[in-house]
């Protein structure tokens, strides 16, 4: 009676090492494409070498990092009702709003443009900030079940956020450009400055965007900050109004906000207002490279833990 | 020769430390806590093509070293050579996103778990078969039964092209014939000369797929060897620890009353005799309110085979200072393997959780008066007591 189960567990071992000495057999070197004490291909060590970013291995995800922009993109709108139209919507209301606070009610002029294009310009390169800012900094803690189960580069999960952000800024532009153009706008040469001052508020945006996300993973009161902080970096911001507007004595606090001219550089590009004085470029080209360093160190220290943390 | 000195994976001395939150953490204490070692120097080596499976305890470390060797979690200490891709399947379904459809989640979960575009194309097809979802490819996969969820899910990680592929618990989810069908799939990886780590509490499914086995307790590598001696290793562990229940106040539970001794009378029982497991209660706390316990056994294959809860036979019982009871199951009859006994003790609230309390063993005998082919015996969950009485010898004599 015993002998039923023994002998089925019997068989099922011997196949099993029938199995195990085909395989042996089977993984001779060449079958595998490793020669025979091939340096490991994965070194698991308690620490790393210090480096600013891995490029190799990003590069190895980047179908992954593909792949997550493009999810991004279509759960956006999915089970919407207006679906891209949102996207639309979106800043033309904010120029709306600005247009009657700012360009009706507190009577702010255009730099010789209708105000509704002047604050919309300045509203297209702050939502390309504000976007990534918010996006990148959350993008561990909403991922932390993928997070926690599998490995991957997690630079990917911020870096993602990226695509569905120029989405947004090229419609933007398009509607912009339909906008203006109605009202007698013709793009100036300038306009060809426009990507690298897109580039640059990007750049900055992720800095702090990766500053965030890696607090955030251990505090998440940093979580409850940034919705009350970005709202208030605008209008510290010359987003609805021109730098040449603020009062000469608070002229300084502008000045150090790389962010004033990045705006006014997109606006410029845009409209030909008066542009970015030299310094003022060479300041937030540097600020934004910065802030990209220490977002990325800050983010490194914490990747490899994060999974311990979340 | 060549396979003594080739390597797939080289462990030495891997340590990991967690830890423990302090009860209510603050920012400037952040680094505080009480240290808790997972692992404690693990050294393995393992070779190309070997299927290894890691048992132990909740607890013992077997998840921890796969997040350290899927590169999840640091190590604290030692170090960890992987000599090939590797691939991982820590939970079924990892990243699947409830809003897309079947077809983009392929791309989705391949892409995470490391395939190249070009390399999900390739599988596409054999993926979808696996899973047989063909018809829903263009659905939300919120949509889609758990079942075929959880079959999309492995679809995808099986065909992954690694030269090592880890895998934990997996197979804990599905029905039957799905795990078949997935145990045949990892043998067929390491078939192709690939080398598949293989965490599981499933006894029955490790020697069912492993020539060696390593048992862990601890965080340490308590035996490393053939897989039925890994077995009985294992079993010993959950023994010593039976004796060291003691540790209930990190017990969930408000605690008035906690379970200090659980043994079964006997560490083999025979399918057809009563299972007799002995109960020790003690008051810890001043004016508990009456309670009833809840036992529930679990199968080898992790199904609640039989609750046992005292609302049903006896009231509730009033404890003043300690209560030594004995549960007798006398019916039905258990398959042969190893179960576990979960128990519960509720008042007005939960009082006491004592998961794995104690194992015990049923003989792998048969209860029935014949002798049969396995075929015979291995679809139920228990065995019954049961007969096919003649009613008409004019029907069963033309058979005879």
């Amino acid at each position: 009676m015993k002998a039923t189960r023994d002998e089925k567990r019997g068989t099922v071992l011997e196949e099993n090492m029938e199995a195990i000495e085909l395989e042996v057999s089977m993984a001779e070197p060449g079958v595998l494409g490793l020669p025979d004490l091939a340096p490991p291909m994965l070194k698991i060590r308690p620490t790393r070498p210090w480096a600013l970013l891995e490029a190799a291995e990003l590069w190895a995800y980047r179908d992954l990092l593909w792949t997550l922009a493009l999810r991004d993109l279509k759960l956006r709108y999915r089970q919407t009702a207006l679906g891209v139209l949102w996207v639309v919507f979106q800043p033309v209301a904010g120029a709306g709003i600005f247009s009657i606070v700012f360009g009706w009610v507190a009577g702010l002029s255009g730099s010789g443009h209708p105000y509704f294009i002047y604050s919309l310009a300045g509203l297209l390169a702050w939502n390309t900030f504000q976007s990534t800012l918010s996006k990148s900094s959350v993008s561990l803690i909403s991922q932390g079940a993928l997070v926690s189960k599998v490995y991957f580069p997690r630079l990917l999960l911020p870096f993602s956020s990226v695509l569905s952000t120029l989405v947004d800024f090229v419609i933007g532009v398009i509607v912009f450009v339909i906008i203006s153009g109605m009202n007698g706008w013709r793009p100036g040469l300038s306009i060809v400055q426009i990507p690298f001052w897109i580039m640059l508020s990007l750049t900055f945006a992720m800095g702090g965007g990766l500053l965030a996300a890696s607090l955030m993973a251990r505090f998440r009161d940093i979580q409850h900050v940034l919705p009350m902080l970005i709202p208030f970096m605008m209008y510290a911001t010359p987003v609805a109004y021109g730098i040449s507007g603020v009062p000469a004595s608070i002229h300084w606090l502008f000045e150090y906000n790389p962010m004033s001219w990045i705006v006014e550089g997109v606006r410029a590009s845009f409209l030909g207002t008066e542009g970015v004085t030299m310094w003022g470029g060479i300041y937030s080209v540097v600020a934004s490279l910065v802030a990209l360093c220490v977002g990325l160190l800050s983010f490194r220290r914490m990747e490899r833990s994060i999974a311990d943390v979340l | 020769m060549y396979s003594n000195k080739r390597k797939a994976i080289e462990v030495r001395n891997l340590s990991k430390m967690y830890k423990l939150p302090s009860h209510n953490p603050r920012w400037w204490q952040f680094s505080n806590g009480e240290p808790f070692w997972a692992l404690r120097g693990v050294s393995l080596k393992i070779k190309p093509g070997e299927i290894v499976g890691i048992i132990g305890r909740n607890g013992s470390g077997k998840s921890t070293l796969l997040k350290v060797l899927t590169r999840i979690t640091p190590p604290t200490s030692g170090e960890a050579d992987l000599y090939g891709r590797v691939g991982s399947l820590l939970e079924v379904g990892t990243g699947f996103h409830p809003e897309l459809t079947g077809r983009e989640n392929i791309y989705l979960n391949g892409a995470i778990l490391g395939m190249r575009r070009k390399e999900i194309t390739a599988e596409f097809d054999a993926i979808v078969a696996f899973a047989g979802v063909e018809k829903f490819l263009e659905m939300p996969v919120k949509r889609y039964s758990s079942g075929m969820y959880v079959r999309l899910a492995f679809a995808v990680a099986a065909h992954l092209r690694s030269e090592i592929l880890l895998v934990d618990e997996v197979l804990a989810v599905g029905d039957i014939e799905f795990q078949k069908h997935c145990l045949g799939k990892i043998r067929d990886v390491a078939m192709s000369g690939r080398t598949v780590v293989f965490v599981s509490h499933q006894i029955e499914s490790v020697s069912a797929l492993c020539k060696r086995a390593i048992v862990l307790d601890s965080g340490k590598v308590i035996f490393d060897g053939c897989v039925p001696e890994a077995v009985e290793s294992y079993m010993t562990s959950f023994k010593r620890h039976t004796a060291a229940l003691q540790s209930f106040d990190r017990r969930p539970g408000s605690g008035e009353i906690r379970l200090v001794e659980v043994e079964a009378i006997k560490s083999f029982f025979e399918p057809n005799e009563p299972k007799r497991i002995r109960l020790l209660l003690k008051r810890q706390k001043p004016t508990p309110g009456p309670v009833f316990i809840s036992v529930g056994i679990v199968d080898p294959m992790g199904t609640l085979v039989i609750q046992c809860d005292s609302r049903l036979t006896a009231d509730k019982f009033l404890i003043s200072d300690s209560l030594e009871l004995e549960l007798v199951v006398n019916a039905p009859w258990l398959k042969p393997g190893c179960y576990r006994v979960d128990i519960y003790i509720c008042g007005s609230a939960l009082v006491d959780k004592c998961d794995q309390a104690c194992y015990f063993d049923v003989a792998p005998v048969l209860p029935y008066p014949m002798i049969a082919p396995s075929d015979a015996t291995d679809k139920g969950v228990v065995f019954a007591d049961f007969d096919f009485n003649r009613k008409s010898d004019a029907v069963l004599g033309s058979v005879l």
